[in-house]
């Protein structure tokens, strides 16, 4: 069973490297170069934490732009053509392939964000005084996150058109991080009724403020060990959720050949 | 080459020359005070909010933003009507953007003439700043130039010394500053702390220097009573 999902791992993986998606990662350079050497003039002393705040901002941007283009367009990609009845025809289970799909594209965001993070270090090494390793865990909680919402267009792109799954996990995004808000809204509410409902939803959504240190490692903060653990067991519990979930609504869809 | 392929350079040399003239026509009617002026700003909760995770990035826009508002008004562009506005949003995004508060204050005070306005700045970043020795001492600063408030300049430095990234330019001008307010008994006490933190020499030198002359007072003083004025006598 583990060789079939790795097997369709690496392909789903290979298969976003022939789409060209590491010209992001060029991109990405780029933009940690602009931030350096036309943005510095205009920084006013605050060089080292622009840079920063754009390098570990871009990531996420880059990292959203690949889970929504690709995630959404994975499974319906194989759907419209026809090809996931001949993968589906050998010993490959539904719920195998999906794990599949989700550990390739997670495989892609690991390699984006290794050759981002290692460009982003190089650039604040030649920047003195911005470099910290507490980025390294900044960075983590970053894949965290983009993994999180992977398992998010995984779980939508088996239920709606890739449009559709696209701006549904783009919300989810939003919303994700304006769960606390929702929750604080909800303790307003007059009724304990009201304030239940927005508890619920608040446990629904996920909250993806868990995964941005982003602000407190900009200046100067590390974090904590148990953070980082809390925030990899939050982030992995809640995308197994939505993968078995994902997987329950793939069981019952009908495919045509 | 063909006639067709000769017609679709021209028709894209064509429209080309039509995109950059209606766009350097359309630049040189808005002039830079009507659009700097026509700019909104969203409350800074708002921009909390609506920024998701990319607050610190976000900050970073308003940074720029107030720089450059801040250059339109320095060449006469605009006025600073919109100063309170995107400082309260830059620190609410980013509450510890030291620079943010530090500029903030010089320009409340230079520009606007607002001591008060420029410590509240100041003030407000210690709140969220309190371990950071640089906003500290912008306060102390300000009342020893501004206001020659010796003491309680003196004070303020003296917190800044105590900052976690406190560096010997903090006690330097704390003890300077209770010379200053004629606290000599103080500011010995300031000099030989500095002495024996300092790992500069030069700062060593001049802490040395510092004390010698003010226990040179101190004893004058004891000598010949405290009304003693006029050359300081070789003892």
């Amino acid at each position: 069973m583990m060789r079939t999902i790795s097997t369709l791992a690496v392909s789903t993986f290979r298969e976003t490297v022939r789409d060209r998606i590491f010209y992001l990662v060029g991109m990405f350079g780029f933009v940690m170069l602009a931030s350096t050497a036309v943005l510095s003039p205009l920084t006013i002393g605050a060089q080292g934490k622009i840079m920063t705040d754009v390098g570990l901002a871009a990531m996420v941007v880059f990292g959203m732009l690949v889970v929504l283009l690709v995630g959404s367009n994975m499974v319906r990609k194989e759907v419209e053509k026809g090809t996931i009845v001949t993968i589906l025809s050998k010993p490959v289970g539904r719920r195998q392939y999906l794990l599949g799909k989700f550990l390739g594209l997670n495989l892609t965001l690991v390699s984006m964000l290794g050759l981002m993070g290692v460009l982003f270090m190089l650039m604040l090494l030649m920047a003195p005084g911005s470099f910290s390793p507490a980025y390294l865990g900044a960075i983590y909680l970053t894949l965290l996150e983009l993994v999180l919402i992977n398992a998010v267009v995984v779980f939508f792109s088996t239920c709606v058109s890739a449009p559709l799954a696209a701006i549904f996990t783009l919300g989810t995004f939003v919303a994700g991080h304006l769960s606390q808000s929702i929750r604080d809204f909800g303790a307003l509410q007059g009724t304990p009724f009201q304030q239940k409902l927005f508890n619920v939803i608040y446990y629904l959504l996920p909250n993806l403020e868990v995964f941005n240190m982003r602000g407190a490692v900009v200046h100067g903060e590390t974090i904590a060990a148990s953070h980082l653990l809390l925030a990899t067991v939050y982030g992995v519990g809640y995308a197994g959720l939505l993968l078995i979930l994902a997987g329950a609504v793939f069981q019952r869809r009908a495919l045509r050949g | 080459m063909d006639a067709a392929r000769m017609g679709r350079i021209a028709l894209a040399g064509i429209l080309l020359a039509m995109m950059i003239g209606s766009l350097t026509i359309l630049d040189t009617r808005a002039t830079a005070p009507e659009s700097q002026e026509r700019l909104y700003f969203p409350s800074g909760r708002f921009l909390v909010e609506s920024s998701l995770g990319f607050r610190e990035a976000v900050a970073d826009y308003l940074w720029f933003r107030f720089i450059q508002y801040y250059g339109a008004f320095a060449k006469g562009f605009n006025d600073l009507r919109y100063f309170d506005l995107l400082i309260d949003g830059i620190t609410r995004l980013d509450p510890r953007f030291v620079e943010a508060y530090h500029f903030a204050s010089l320009v409340a005070w230079s520009d606007f003439g607002d001591f008060a306005k420029s410590h509240d700045v100041l003030k407000r970043g210690i709140l969220h700043n309190p371990g950071n020795a640089r906003l500290h001492f912008a306060v102390g600063f300000m009342y020893y130039v501004f206001e020659q408030d010796y003491p309680r300049a003196a004070l303020w430095f003296e917190q800044a010394g105590e900052c976690p990234d406190a560096t010997d330019r903090e006690r330097r001008f704390a003890a300077f500053a209770r010379q200053r307010a004629g606290d000599d008994t103080v500011s010995l006490e300031l000099w030989r702390t500095l002495l024996e933190s300092t790992s500069n020499p030069q700062m060593k030198d001049l802490a040395v220097t510092m004390i010698e002359k003010i226990t040179r007072r101190i004893t004058i003083q004891r000598t010949y009573g405290p009304e003693f004025i006029g050359p300081i006598p070789e003892l």
